[in-house]
């Protein structure tokens, strides 16, 4: 295959050297298999190595590597250089997060929310029988497979602009999570959980923009968890007898 | 660390942001139209019609009526598509999303235009 050189322009920060972010310009060689995360694994290993980004399983599962691609946020190692058809392809970090250092991003902010939703299955402990097997049918797993495919990329957070103005909303990936195992026949903690993103900044601060749903690399649909929650939330105030 | 701020025009940045820019300005709009509207017909309650009548002929208030009226349909072509999206609980535990909720609703939405304008327009 014939290469190509493209221009990564890079948004940089290194605040041992300068309070400010700054671009920096690469000139690299791609091929039509060639993706961002590639090109950048090319800067820094053969120009310059002070360039600093997450990444690992190169395969869209990870979810380490999600960046602002032309002002798109994406997973690097899914984007195709050969898609852009400009001379030039920006990268910066995800935004809508406080940026540690080049591309990376800090990720404290989401991984406080998460835990305070509790996402694991809960309480279901029949007679006391931990060793017991609760089986589920095809069609009750598929009531919540789908929000069991995040991957918490952080890429949905970075698309939604509730997010970008207001900090403390809970945000797509940890209410589609809250959905995922309030759906799960498993799980007997939905109510506590369902409270939990009943919150001042959960459910209700959604306005329902949908670029979450749209740039969610794995099709999780965090915009319409949301607003089932809310269904779910108005219906648990109004009908608190009527139950899950 | 540094934490980049949302510049003004974060709304031009893609068709989906725009177009849910424009749907949340329904709400103002509207409420200036029926303020506007209400102001008419209180003149006509307080026995004065000619002020109305001043004011819908008035051509602010035709254009007015104009975007609101482009508004109100933008929101309510678009709302079916965002309740498709979240879905309806459907026969057999499942959930129904996309045309199967939004198409009903727009048949819905045709049908209570039709019997209201029936209503206001021939019923009386």
């Amino acid at each position: 295959m014939a290469e190509r050189t493209v221009t990564l322009r890079i948004k940089r920060y290194r605040p041992e050297r300068s309070p400010e972010p700054f671009y920096q310009e690469y000139k690299v060689p791609y091929r039509d298999d060639t993706v961002v995360l590639d090109a950048l694994n090319h800067v820094k290993d053969e120009i310059d190595p002070t360039l600093t980004y997450r990444w690992s399983c190169r395969m869209g599962i990870c979810g380490s590597c999600g960046m602002t691609v032309n002002g798109a946020p994406k997973l690097t190692c899914e984007t195709f250089v050969r898609e852009y058809r400009t001379p030039v392809i920006t990268v910066g970090p995800l935004e809508h997060f406080p940026v540690m250092k080049d591309l990376v991003i800090d990720l404290t902010d989401f991984l406080v929310k998460l835990r305070g939703l509790e996402p694991y299955i809960q309480g279901r402990t029949e007679g006391g029988d931990l060793g017991k097997e609760f089986l589920q049918s095809p069609a009750e797993v598929e009531r919540f497979r789908q929000q069991s495919l995040c991957i918490n990329c952080m890429i949905c957070y970075s698309a939604c602009p509730v997010y970008g103005h207001e900090p403390e909303f809970l945000g797509p990936a940890a209410l589609a999570l809250a959905y995922r195992y309030n759906m799960d026949s498993r799980d007997r903690g939905g109510p506590e959980r369902l409270r939990r993103t009943m919150v001042k900044d959960g459910i209700f601060q959604c306005t329902f923009v949908g670029e979450c749903s749209h740039a969610c690399p794995k099709e999780v649909d965090p915009a319409g968890a949301i607003q089932r929650l809310k269904i779910q939330g108005a219906l648990a105030t109004l009908l608190p007898r009527r139950g899950r | 660390m540094y934490r980049p701020r949302m510049g003004a025009l974060w709304w031009t940045r893609s068709r989906r942001y725009f177009l849910y820019f424009w749907r949340e300005l329904t709400g103002p709009v509207m409420a200036a139209w029926l303020f506007v509207l209400l102001w008419g017909l209180v003149g006509v309650a307080r026995g004065d019609p000619s002020a109305a009548h001043a004011l819908v002929t008035s051509p602010g208030f035709l254009a007015l009526s104009a975007v609101a009226l482009g508004f109100s349909l933008l929101h309510s072509i678009t709302w079916p598509g965002l309740l498709g999206w979240v879905g309806m609980p459907a026969p057999g535990g499942k959930l129904a999303t996309g045309p199967k909720v939004a198409i009903p609703f727009v048949v819905l939405w045709i049908i209570g235009s039709l019997l209201l304008w029936f209503l206001l327009f021939r019923g009386f």
